[in-house]
């Protein structure tokens, strides 16, 4: 079938120049980065492309180090990351297992009931009167209880319990066994794929996540990372580094991409990781709800 | 009640997950309330006094409010019209390429930007497009252009957010595209290939026409988060300079209600956003079901 005429080998051409572009957009910043973050002060001021540093430094990653709020927030992105995903699980499984039983009543309405809230936000004020209502301001646990109802997740695990071969229920039904376990023992095992799918879904939320800190917390020793992130790389707060006793201080550039560096390292960690389940995820993610 | 007694434990199971639901997700649409009150902090939302669409009213009569509509309205165009498509194309290329291990490589390195965050990205977008020290202003010189100061000007605010938007995500959004074309049966293109048909052909009349209920589920899904969208982004990469054409709906309500305490007025317009975005998604939804004659749909 490969009859090759020249449009076709141009097309052909045209694409992987195209596709190979679009990979240097997004590898040349990461270089950049990593390097202006090694960089001597001097080096990191200079305008254009960065490769390699010519004299490697660590200066700005001591600097960093030494930010007061670098490690609260690390430690605080932390809590969020355990707590949070644990939570997202419980409350996804608990709503999806008895909507996946034939036998539980109203299905249509509860699910209708949780598609609503998919489609129909309170919006940001009435979210924030809620968080004072519920004394939930400037603590962590706005960081993790609201998260932990999420519609769409419920859904996405719901198809996949529906997709359990109802005998396999039955048979331990009939064995006396109770629902409780029944979910313990048959559907959790067998619901591995989209338990690790979901829990990571949940996870790089978690990471990324500055926007329930923005709006509800103000309290600095309470700050998850991307917000210290933020403070840092994009309000430009960089006054607590101006304390530094050396003689040449790191550019700002370099401490600032110094900060990127640390503050995406834990998803460049588990990128691998990640990819492996997420690509399978998505398509899990995809079934009709 | 025998038939609570009989299912006690799911009761019990899903009990405890609607609660979340119930507290977190319909207790704000409680608070909604606050849009016809004048939201005094003492009284509470249920003590304040009622005024009705008096904050409407307001809203209507403010040159404020048809700015920020207007940004909200052009910005989530922009991104329907360039950001999403882009991943279809990505796929569609994709899908040409022989090589497995150049395609694998693509995919690989095209989905790392997914999992930075917004306030990494924006910030990096911030330093590259600096008119002194960003790369994108020496690659301009090269051209013998003098450098611009993108995210000084507002004119080019909404081509900035769109082109981050499609960076962060054209990869990511590409592989259920990606997915659905390599379900697409080989006979079909063998068959058209000995028929004489091109290249460009099958692309636009096996492959396009395979992915669109793909394409229709993706779009409608797209819709809910609509007037949403980007708040994360924005936020980040605007700046008093470009409050013209960057302010949206949500980054207001942020500044003027959260910061200046303007909490009924606010909700107000919170509540205009999200009424707007329903309608925008049952009206896609009961759009797409009708043209493809109820088989697709999100429900």
């Amino acid at each position: 079938m490969n009859i090759r005429t020249w449009q076709d080998r141009l097309a052909v051409g045209v694409i992987y120049v195209l596709l190979g572009l679009l990979v240097v957009v997004v590898v040349y910043p990461f270089i950049h980065v990593l390097s202006v973050s090694f960089s001597s002060r001097g080096e990191a001021l200079k305008s254009g492309f960065h490769w390699i540093p010519r004299q490697p430094t660590l200066d700005a990653y001591r600097n960093l180090l030494t930010y007061p709020y670098i490690w609260s927030g690390y430690g605080n992105t932390l809590f969020r990351m355990v707590i949070g995903t644990f939570l997202t699980l419980a409350v996804t499984v608990c709503a999806a297992y008895p909507l996946s039983r034939k036998e539980f009543p109203w299905k249509r309405v509860l699910i209708l009931l949780l598609l609503f809230t998919m489609i129909f936000d309170g919006g940001i004020v009435p979210n924030y009167l809620l968080m004072k209502e519920l004394h939930l301001l400037n603590t962590r646990w706005v960081y993790v209880l609201p998260s932990a109802a999420n519609a769409f997740e419920v859904l996405v695990m719901l198809s996949f319990f529906r997709s359990i071969p109802d005998e396999l229920v039955e048979a331990a039904r009939i064995d006396g066994a109770r629902d409780m376990r029944i979910l313990a023992r048959i559907v959790l095992p067998l619901s591995m794929p989209v338990l690790v799918t979901i829990g990571l879904w949940s996870l790089v939320y978690h990471i990324n996540a500055f926007m329930d800190n923005l709006l509800y917390v103000t309290d600095q020793g309470k700050f998850v990372l991307q917000q210290i992130v933020r403070n840092i790389l994009i309000q430009n707060q960089l006054d607590a580094f101006t304390a530094s006793t050396s003689e040449v201080p790191p550019a700002p550039e370099s401490l600032k991409m110094s900060t990127v560096i640390v503050s995406a390292l834990p998803v460049l960690v588990m990128y691998p990781f990640l990819l492996r389940y997420f690509e399978k995820g998505t398509m899990i993610g995809s079934v009709k709800g | 009640m025998k038939m609570l007694l009989k299912h006690r434990e799911l009761f019990a199971l899903y009990l405890f997950a609607f609660a979340f639901f119930i507290v977190f997700k319909y207790g704000p649409i409680y608070g909604v309330l606050i849009a016809f009150k004048d939201f005094r902090v003492i009284d509470g939302i249920w003590g304040s006094p009622w005024v009705g669409f008096k904050h409407f009213e307001e809203l209507f009569q403010n040159a404020d409010f048809y700015r920020l509509l207007k940004n909200t309205l052009l910005l989530n165009l922009y991104m329907l019209i360039f950001a999403f498509p882009a991943p279809i194309v990505l796929a569609l290329m994709l899908n040409e390429i022989r090589s497995r291990f150049f395609q694998r490589f693509v995919q690989m390195t095209m989905y790392l930007p997914h999992f930075v965050s917004w306030v990494i990205m924006s910030g990096l977008v911030i330093y590259f497009l600096s008119p002194t020290t960003g790369v994108i202003a020496e690659i301009f010189g090269w051209f013998g252009a003098k450098p611009i100061f993108f995210l000084g000007q507002k004119e080019y605010f909404r081509p900035v957010v769109v082109a981050s938007a499609i960076l962060k995500d054209i990869g990511w959004s590409s592989i259920i595209y990606f997915a659905a074309l390599s379900g697409i049966s080989p006979e079909l293109h063998e068959s058209a290939t000995i028929d004489g048909a091109s290249r460009w052909q099958r692309i636009l009349r096996i492959n396009i026409p395979s992915i669109m209920p793909t394409v229709a589920i993706m779009f409608i899904l797209n819709l809910g988060s609509f007037l949403s969208a980007n708040f994360e982004q924005v936020i980040n990469l605007i700046n008093p300079v470009t409050y013209e054409t960057g302010d949206v709906i949500d980054t207001y309500v942020y500044r003027v209600g959260l910061q200046q305490f303007q909490y009924s007025y606010t909700a107000a317009i919170g509540l205009f956003k999200s009424l707007v975005g329903l309608v925008l998604i049952l009206g896609a939804n009961f759009t797409v079901r009708r043209l493809s004659r109820g088989e697709n749909g999100l429900w």
